[in-house]
């Protein structure tokens, strides 16, 4: 596809070489003079030629001949040549007799009549050249009148070649004369189709009619005939040089895949001026990545070109998650890698320019915010991690606490009633400052009899640990006589682990006995296990008669146990109370 | 059960095991530990026959690591590469050698142990000639295996697990191979070899071991073979020739007359002269003529070439190319096909290690090292006894609804577990790149599920083959050397080989932990399309915990910190850990509350942490301090407002945000 576009805008070139140049070889007066017989004998065919036959200078013609002086050099470019015939006096043949003749001017190609103009038809140098290239160029510039014929004309073209629809208020127009110009390169590449009825431009959903429109109807691509074509309006003024632009931009591949370096790559889009945006796409997306270039690519027609960059073919130096590189036709500008959202954010990002460079501002703020946090990666910010490993040096004074191992651990827990057990990971944080509390919780109870502090480090035993159904660290359990156990879930505090642990030595609600037990209770002095203990107590007064009460109480002991302290009088005397 | 049928009697298990050895008894202890009907069919009368026999040299070259200064029995069994697994502490290898290297009789002798003291079902003396599937739509496969000892007896089986090991020798034929002399026979007595010159074919351990053992006596031994040497400690692969075999490299090196030669052997032929001394010559000259001729008439390389490197006379040849599984017993219909290329010696299986053509015919111990040949450890002991795990587990979901064992923790137990795994796991330590650990997470990343060792060769079929359901996307963590570090022609000690800051993790060389995150499960075409050499498809986002010369991944700052930010980044959310002061102070500002907060103290579990704990985090700026509030009241009262507002600004605790973008340039 480079390569074509190459040859088109060699043509392009060679073009205009011509237009400038023949002018000046040919020297300056380009309208001949000739004799009727000079001038019928010297028609060629195939060449076309447009006459005015004039008598002798007559007054009224005078402005039109010279407009149509002027049009000789324009019609030249397109191998029309401009004749003014003089008619000798006695000539009454066909175009020098009749006085009507006089009034016209004559299309010959060659020794064929074309048409005959009406000389007020001819009022300019742009009406000349529309009028007459409009008269040659018959078949390649349809002209329409219904929205019937628009799309017949559209319909026959589906699946074979695209259309260029355009409407001009009127025709003679500069307009007018720049479609003909455009059809007189295109008309064999394009089907050319002109209307002067705004209604058909209305129905193609443009609301402007005043002005002239050219509309590119993409036929060749439709397959179904039941699909309309897709239409890329032209933004651009109707002149030669805008819709020479545009057909070339609409004849540009939709995507080009790209593989080579894109600071080297050139298309159609960065040669006339337009900016052209990379998707950046890799062997895994690739798919997924030809679709979305071809979705921006529609919405882009005409407005910018559109590649696919594959990263696996070539080594880039640039991040990762860019995803978009954009690159401007101006020299030295270097390409800018973006990493969008959306679709939208690209055609945004061509539509408005500031938008770029807003874009490009906020990435690298965001890399410098990268880049300040890329400095803080590696500070440590959990309090708990930082706190522990500050601490790490001193050492915990843990001689009270027991170290079981896989091979004393259920020997441990038979030596004593009751045995509390804290399975840490002594890498972790937490664990290491539950430790901290649990070290000063032994220090609290040390006097404590019938009472086994001990700790399980499963970094060491992880066969314990898994068998005791620790799965989180750390974990606090506390052993009845070695078989019954219950899991910590309080706070993981001194004070709270203390009081749980003291607790737990008694049975909750605790049965009292006698009226003096009863009130040694209330006082904290019984049992003797509860003596450090100084949260309130609590003491449940039952006759015989409220079981059901009992029960309840008895129920709500078993789930508070180790969090209240519960006492529970029940004899006879109780009413003494 | 005892059942008879038309014309023949049989025997029916629902798990048939064909071989006593390493895997078939490590899979019959996970068959019997659940419960299961199986049977293992053993040629021998004792567990184990290949040991019984090879190493013909006795050493095992398997390490029996006794000492690692760590009582973590999971982490030990990383250096214990002969024990199988079992609950019974017993079973140790430790406990029955304590050489480093220890004898093959050893190994004879404790797996002995193993079925004897965990009463594994074991039918000895039982030598399975034939194999043969009955189709029948009932059968948990579609089809029954019918099995056919050496005395005509049949066994019926709805699964089968095939741990008959490579135990044929591989042979070359060539011109004068009558000449030489197999591993299998060779003498182990190096006075038979005293002044004898000696051609070895081959390169393996068996090849070294042979030569090791007469290197002191021979005058010179030559090795030839088609490749070159690969050194064990180069390509990370413990089928490659180690350390302990490799005398005959120094002799070589240091023109101590040893050497060594790369060619194919089948261009190879074997002349033998007059005093019965053997000729090198190329199979290539001995063609269109009459070799009962004599040596006389036979063209040598030297007569054309008078240096050619083997040129003098050998007395022994000795032929030392491995083993190939017992492709012979298979009824053609079963379709077992030997693998390709470099892999030939093997069964073609599935990375599930079931068969490629036959369902419910699964692989298991060396014979299925063609999933991770010469990349990890899966044909030997310390390998397959995971896989072989694997396979169990696999077969308790698709047989028994047994769904994978599984732990579901809450998301702050996220970091723990997988440092925990990283440092202790033996599975992902031993078959690294090819067992990993799944952390399936649960739907707004508030609790996630852990799944031990899994073939990662099958992550695609994880639903379906673990009964386990990945709704919202996955961790999957896999030890790997770093991609150009090993290899037969690679330098491992070159200068600055080891990376030691966690930022340059990515280009880790040894061992090291390596984290996958996908937004869902990788489909079966993103498997098949995954790099060359990777164990896994593109992830969403990697981590590599930097390589550790200690192998210990504990370190706050540079395993567990940089493990901690790349989760958070996956996961949108704050996974450190917080005292309960400043969880209080969350729960009062508008701050959404962190996991540890939410689940700690919101429930009343917070961390309190020991005054000198909190002292720390204060003086780190991690903590706000608020002593100064117990001060206030001794303070004027004119003062007092103006102190209030000081007080509030200072209580705008500022916790840094976290950066909750996918970092993906750890790629």
């Amino acid at each position: 596809m480079q390569a074509s576009s190459h040859k088109g805008i060699c043509s392009f070139s060679f073009l205009l070489f011509c237009a400038s140049s023949i002018p000046t070889q040919e020297g300056t007066r380009l309208l001949q003079e000739l004799s009727p017989q000079e001038y019928f004998s010297s028609l060629q065919a195939g060449r076309a030629s447009l006459a005015y036959f004039s008598p002798k200078v007559s007054p009224g013609a005078h402005p039109f001949l010279e407009q149509i002086e002027n049009s000789a050099e324009a019609l030249q470019d397109y191998g029309i040549s401009v004749v003014k015939v003089n008619c000798p006096k006695e000539d009454i043949s066909r175009y020098c007799g009749k006085e009507n003749a006089l009034r016209k001017a004559y299309l010959f190609r060659g020794n064929v009549l074309v048409r005959e103009f009406p000389t007020d038809a001819l009022f300019d140098v742009n009406s000349i050249v529309a009028n007459v290239l409009f008269a040659l160029l018959f078949n390649e510039v349809k002209y329409v009148e219904t929205l019937e014929d628009l799309q017949n004309i559209e319909n026959t073209l589906k699946g074979r070649s695209n259309m260029v629809f355009t409407y001009v208020p009127a025709t003679g127009t500069a307009e007018h004369r720049a479609v003909m110009e455009a059809a007189f390169v295109y008309g064999t590449v394009h089907q050319f189709v002109l209307t002067t009825e705004a209604m058909l431009l209305k129905d193609s959903g443009n609301d402007e009619m005043s002005s002239a429109q050219m509309l590119f109807c993409h036929c060749q691509l439709v397959m179904d005939l039941s699909q309309p074509c897709r239409r890329t309006p032209m933004r651009d003024s109707l002149t030669l040089l805008n819709i020479h632009r545009h057909l070339k931009l609409m004849g540009a591949p939709l995507v080009t895949e790209v593989a080579e370096d894109p600071e080297k790559v050139s298309t159609v889009h960065l040669q006339l001026g337009l900016p052209l945006v990379f998707i950046l796409s890799q062997k895994e997306t690739y798919e997924a990545d030809r679709r979305t270039a071809e979705f921006v690519a529609w919405q882009l027609l005409g407005k910018a070109g559109v590649a696919l960059l594959s990263r696996d073919l070539l080594d880039l130096k640039v991040l990762l998650r860019s995803n978009i590189a954009l690159k401007t036709p101006d020299e030295g500008v270097p390409i800018k890698y973006l990493t969008l959202e959306d679709t939208d954010e690209v055609i945004t990002l061509v539509e408005d320019k500031n938008k770029i460079e807003q874009i490009q501002e906020e990435e690298e703020e965001e890399e410098e915010e990268e880049n300040k946090e890329d400095n803080n990666q590696d500070i440590q910010d959990d309090q708990v991690v930082e706190a522990v490993s500050r601490d790490k040096k001193r050492e915990l004074p843990l001689e009270k606490i027991r170290v079981l191992t896989e091979d004393n651990f259920h020997s441990a827990l038979l030596e004593t009633t009751q045995t509390v057990v804290l399975f840490y990971a002594s890498w972790e944080a937490v664990s290491l400052a539950v430790l901290q509390s649990y070290a000063e919780v032994a220090d609290h109870l040390k006097e404590t009899q019938g009472l086994l502090l001990s700790r399980v480090n499963c970094w060491d035993w992880p066969g314990v640990c898994k068998l005791e159904n620790v799965t989180q660290f750390p974990t606090i359990k506390v052993y009845q006589k070695g078989e019954h156990s219950v899991v910590y879930d309080g706070m993981w505090g001194t004070e709270e682990l203390t009081n749980f642990i003291i607790l737990s030595q008694v049975s909750c609600p605790l049965k009292l006995d006698t009226i003096d037990e009863a009130e040694r209770y209330l006082r904290g002095e019984f049992p003797s296990e509860l003596s450090s203990y100084q949260q309130p107590f609590l003491l449940g007064v039952f006759s015989t008669a409220t079981s059901k009460a009992r029960e309840a109480f008895e129920e709500a002991g078993n789930i508070l146990s180790g969090h209240v302290a519960m006492g529970m009088y029940l004899e006879d005397d109780a009413l003494a109370l | 059960a005892l059942c008879v049928m038309s014309s023949a009697a049989f025997t029916y298990h629902d798990y048939c095991i064909i071989g006593a050895g390493p895997s078939g008894l490590q899979a019959a202890y996970f068959l019997q530990q659940a419960g299961r009907d199986y049977t293992v069919f053993e040629r021998s009368h004792a567990p184990g026959s290949f040991f019984a026999l090879y190493p013909r040299h006795r050493k095992l070259i398997s390490i029996n690591k006794r000492y690692t200064g760590k009582s973590n029995s999971e982490f030990n069994l990383r250096h214990d590469w002969n024990s199988l697994l079992s609950h019974d502490r017993r079973l140790l290898f430790k406990h029955y050698s304590h050489d480093f290297f220890p004898d093959a009789d050893t190994m004879v002798h404790y797996l002995e142990d193993f079925a004897a003291l965990l009463k594994l079902q074991v039918q000895y003396n039982t030598a399975i000639i034939h194999v043969t599937l009955e189709k029948d739509e009932q059968a948990w496969n579609g089809h029954y295996f019918l099995l056919t000892d050496q005395d005509g007896q049949n066994y019926k089986c709805s699964s089968l697990l095939v741990a008959t090991g490579t135990w044929v020798p591989n042979v070359v034929n060539f011109p004068g191979s009558e000449y030489v002399e197999g591993y299998e026979t060779v003498s182990v007595n190096p006075e038979d070899f005293a002044g004898q010159t000696v051609l070895i074919l081959g390169r393996g351990n068996s090849a070294f071991e042979t030569a090791e053992n007469i290197l002191g006596v021979t005058n010179f031994i030559h090795m030839v073979s088609r490749s070159r040497v690969r050194l064990s400690w180069a390509t990370h692969y413990v089928g490659d020739l180690r350390a302990i075999n490799n005398g005959l490299l120094d002799t070589y090196q240091l023109k101590s007359l040893d050497g060594l030669l790369e060619g194919d052997l089948e261009d190879l032929a074997i002349v033998k002269d007059k005093k019965g001394k053997l000729h090198i010559t190329l199979r290539f000259y001995l063609e269109d003529r009459n070799t009962s001729a004599g040596i006389d008439s036979i063209t040598l390389p030297q007569d054309e070439l008078d240096n050619f490197a083997t040129r003098a006379p050998y007395d022994r040849v000795i032929r030392c190319l491995g083993w190939k599984f017992d492709f012979s017993i298979y009824n053609r219909s079963l379709k077992i096909m030997p693998g390709k290329g470099y892999k030939k010696k093997y069964p073609q299986i599935n990375p599930n290690y079931e068969s490629r053509s036959t369902q419910g015919l699964f692989v298991l111990g060396t014979a299925s090292h063609s999933v991770d040949f010469r990349k990890s450890a899966g044909g030997f002991i310390h390998g397959f006894r995971y896989t072989t795990r694997a396979v169990h587990r696999l077969l308790e979901n698709r047989h028994h609804g047994v769904p994978w064992p599984s732990t579901v923790y809450p998301i702050t137990q996220l970091t723990n577990s997988i440092i925990k795994r990283v440092n202790e796991a033996s599975g992902l330590y031993q078959m690294f790149s090819v067992l990993a650990d799944i952390i399936l997470l649960r739907e707004n990343a508030t609790a996630f599920e852990y799944l031990e060792e899994y073939p990662v060769g099958v992550l695609a079929e994880l639903e379906m083959q673990t009964g386990r359901k990945a709704p919202s996307g996955l961790f999957v963590i896999i030890m790997e050397y770093g991609r150009n570090f090993s290899g037969d022609d690679k330098d491992v000690f070159y200068y600055n080989r080891a990376v030691g800051e966690a930022q340059h993790a990515w280009q880790s060389n040894f061992l090291h932990p390596v984290i996958y995150y996908y937004k869902r499960l990788p489909t079966e075409r993103e498997m098949k399309l995954r790099p060359p050499d990777w164990p896994l498809p593109r992830p969403d986002a990697i981590h590599h915990i930097v390589e550790d010369f200690l192998t210990d991944w504990t370190a706050p700052n540079a395993h567990i910190l940089p493990l901690r930010r790349f989760l958070e980044n996956c996961l949108s959310t704050d996974l450190r850990n917080f005292f309960a002061e400043s969880c209080f102070l969350f729960t009062f500002t508008h701050q959404k509350l962190p996991p540890f907060c939410r689940e700690g103290y919101a429930r009343m579990q917070g961390l309190l942490g020991s005054e000198g704990l909190r002292r720390h985090a204060v003086e780190a700026g991690l903590l706000e301090d608020y002593t100064p509030t117990d001060l206030l009241g001794d303070r004027r009262p004119a003062n007092h407002r103006e102190s209030q507002d000081q007080l509030l600004r200072d209580h705008v605790i500022t916790v840094r945000p976290l950066q909750h973008l996918v970092n993906a340039k750890d790629e």
